[in-house]
């Protein structure tokens, strides 16, 4: 056990001793993880004070739904809550969320990868929710099928993938090398992420840099628009019945994905079993290798909860204690966010029959690292998601110039701000 | 909810209650005069508190601007001002008009023949007939519209397969160009019935010695059922087509799963009500959404009234 994790121990047993004296205590988490209760359990082993109701109020949309209306109402909502982290800012800034600093936090602050901290880490340096999980980017790809085209190496950069997506879809003309979903927000974001577009800075509480459409997300959507209008990606959107039967049957090659895309598609593809690899992502620049996230969560207290230490307590012990992080890691394969664990040999080597017996949380480890800090989210990302969503898949579907339609997003983007009230500065 | 106190149940009525005090008022008249308010009272109440309450209460939401900085400010009508210039809404409602359009006719057409022939004397098995065409209603809309997205599918549809097993190629049913006609087709499938049965119902207080008249005349049946039953059940054929109109500018659950199953073709300003959900629940502009509401309200009141008025001028011309 590390220094801090003896600290926190001691706090949180001083802390338990006075609960126990106390009435029970009861929390409600939102949470939409599969088997959590599991981890709960383990929580509520530990600390005999302390009932928690964990209720499932939907995945995404509808859970967040539910959170902004008990926020708006001022009851009805939980006390820990599920928030993903491109939604962390826009809870932040209506300051729905609770400072977690003070109450053990701040303590445990060195135990995450630095750009998870620094994405729950608020403008007045509170930590607004506790590192969860994170999404990685990385590809994994049908290794038969890429042999059989020719494909032998990785491709090292979006070049090399080019010409490899040219010698698939000669090789194959019923099938695609990988599928470019653009109505998915959190997929584009992602890589206009790692090529290096940083569309939004906070200057200050009411200021807001917009640069949606910056070079590095032009040179992705033309790099895009390109292999689109050749042809040599398809263009369906992903997480439909269509999609998850195409990549089962081969008619998509890869998955251009993040770290929990290996167990996700392990789950339904049960034909192609065996025959899937995982590999980097491909670089822009190889000299400077960066990645980015896609997905991935946070666990926060609501600012309005009645019992702040223990909703607090329940934060930190599903998010930083080693038992729970490890059973997190194999029973949810939730993609750690805590260096102990994305250090460690079992999770590195941990092999799969389904990926031919190689082990591949290597390759989202090592990616993992090279995701810097400085990406900021807005303040309204659902917006921003959608407009990007609507506007980017229509255009791909239509194979239309997709970086005239970043420049719409921009601005679409842009008077959403101001009629917000934020001066934004472009 | 039918015990209620006299004294409450006349609050909400007090504009509407006969004086009690003036000559000829309710005195000397029976206490069975106010029986019918007790009785609508429940009803009145209930929409009292979930209908117009929520609509007062949009009102007032749509009069203001909620924001991110600076909090909710007063803004008058410019919420309306900003919603009426939004080319979102008129892509929508075009969408709409577009399907309208190709929709109603063809469904109430359906709808009017399925009804004649049914009234007829030719059919056998009436009773099942009219179970089996009014059964697509009693699906709720969103199963209808999740099997017929499936049935649609391109790879796992079956009319794709069945195409590509007779080696003919089938549209994708879910592209840009085809949404509308198979959103139009789902809608048909589910309201026919419905629409049918309201119009068999009114063929059944057509007389019955008129028939005999008219072949006693040289008429046959299809030449009766056009020239007579078709414009004594006119008012039906009204009512249904302000339904149809009103159903159309209200369409919202279709479009919503298909978006999920075609999110490239469906963005959400797709239908103006798909439009008004996206603006409340993903921009969290619920100020703007309420404006929509109330335009999209008067849009459809306007065309509706624009019907009723040339369907008006229409029988004063015969």
């Amino acid at each position: 056990m590390t220094r801090a994790q003896l600290r926190l121990g001691a706090a949180l047993a001083v802390l338990a001793t006075g609960a126990a004296a106390q009435d029970p205590v009861e929390l409600t988490m939102w949470s939409w993880l599969p088997d959590l209760q599991t981890q709960i359990d383990m929580f509520e082993a530990q600390n005999p004070g302390i009932t928690v109701n964990l209720e499932n109020v939907g995945q995404g949309e509808p859970h967040y739904v539910a959170m902004r209306n008990a926020i708006r109402a001022g009851t009805g909502g939980p006390d820990v809550v599920h928030v993903e982290f491109q939604l962390q800012p826009s809870f932040q800034l209506t300051g729905a969320l609770l400072d977690l600093g003070p109450l053990g936090a701040e303590a445990v602050r060195g135990d995450y990868v630095d750009w998870s901290m620094a994405q729950v880490t608020g403008a007045d340096g509170g930590i607004y929710g506790m590192p969860w999980d994170s999404g990685p980017l990385g590809i994994v790809y049908r290794g038969d099928l890429f042999e059989a085209a020719g494909i032998t190496e990785p491709p090292a950069t979006w070049d090399a993938f080019a010409e490899a997506a040219r010698a698939y879809r000669a090789a194959n003309p019923d099938s695609y090398i990988t599928t470019a979903p653009f109505n998915q927000g959190g997929w584009v974001n992602a890589l206009f992420w790692q090529a290096g577009s940083r569309p939004f800075e906070m200057v200050d509480a009411d200021t807001i840099r917009i640069r949606i459409n910056d070079e590095a997300a032009k040179k992705v959507a033309d790099y895009w628009s390109g292999l689109i209008a050749d042809d040599l990606v398809d263009t369906q959107a992903d997480f439909t019945t269509e999609w998850y039967s195409a990549l089962d049957q081969g008619r998509i090659a890869s998955w251009i994905t993040a770290g929990w895309g290996p167990v996700f598609l392990s789950g339904f593809a049960s034909e192609s079993a065996g025959a899937w690899r995982a590999m980097p992502v491909p670089q822009w620049d190889p000299a400077n290798p960066a990645s980015a996230n896609w997905g991935g969560s946070t666990i926060a207290v609501m600012a309005g909860t009645e019992y702040p230490e223990e909703a607090a307590k329940l934060a930190l012990f599903l998010s930083n204690n080693a038992e729970a992080a490890n059973s997190f890691a194999t029973k949810q394969f939730l993609f750690p966010v805590l260096d102990s664990v994305l250090g460690s040999e079992a999770f590195l080597n941990a092999t799969s029959d389904f990926y031919g017996g190689t082990a591949v949380n290597g390759v989202f480890a090592d990616s993992s690292a090279l995701i810097d800090t400085s990406f900021q989210w807005s303040p309204f990302q659902d917006f921003v998601f959608s407009e990007m969503s609507t506007t980017l898949g229509a255009a791909a579907a239509e194979k239309r110039s997709l970086s005239d339609a970043l420049d719409q997003v921009q601005a679409s983007v842009v008077e959403y701000a101001e009629s917000q009230g934020f001066e934004v500065v472009q | 909810m039918t015990a209620l106190p006299p004294a409450v149940a006349r609050a909400p009525l007090a504009g509407a209650a006969p004086s009690r005090r003036g000559r000829g008022g309710l005195r000397g008249r029976a206490p069975g005069a106010v029986a019918p308010y007790l009785f609508l009272a429940p009803f009145l109440l209930l929409f009292l508190a979930f209908q117009v309450a929520p609509m007062i209460y949009a009102l007032w939401l749509s009069l203001f601007r909620e924001r991110l900085v600076g909090g909710t400010v007063f803004v008058g009508l410019d919420n309306y001002a900003d919603v009426l210039t939004d080319p979102s809404l008129w892509r929508g409602v075009g969408n709409m008009a577009l399907f309208g359009l190709i929709q109603v006719p063809v469904m109430l057409g359906i709808a009017l023949v399925l009804a004649l022939l049914l009234d007829s004397a030719l059919v056998r098995g009436r009773a099942f007939f009219r179970t089996a065409f009014y059964l697509p209603y009693a699906v709720p809309s969103v199963v209808a519209a999740l099997v017929w997205g499936y049935l649609y599918g391109p790879v796992f549809g079956p009319f794709a397969q069945g195409a590509e097993a007779l080696g003919l190629g089938a549209p994708n049913f879910l592209s840009a160009q085809w949404m509308i006609p198979s959103l139009a087709n789902i809608v048909t499938w589910q309201f026919t019935g419905y629409n049918m049965v309201i119009l068999f119902a009114a063929l059944q207080a057509v007389p019955r010695d008129l028939e005999e008249a008219a072949s006693l005349d040289g008429a046959g049946p299809a030449a009766f059922a056009w020239h007579v039953k078709v414009p004594l059940i006119r008012p039906a054929i009204i009512l249904c087509v302000i339904f149809s109109i009103i159903g159309t500018f209200q369409l919202f659950n279709e479009p919503r799963i298909m978006a999920s199953i075609a999110p490239n073709v469906i963005g959400d300003d797709y239908t103006p009500t798909l439009y008004a959900f996206s603006l409340a629940f993903t921009s969290l502009r619920f100020d703007l959404a309420a404006a929509l509401s109330f335009v999209i309200g008067l849009i459809v009141a306007v065309v509706s009234y624009a019907f009723l008025a040339l369907a008006a001028r229409a029988e004063a011309r015969r």
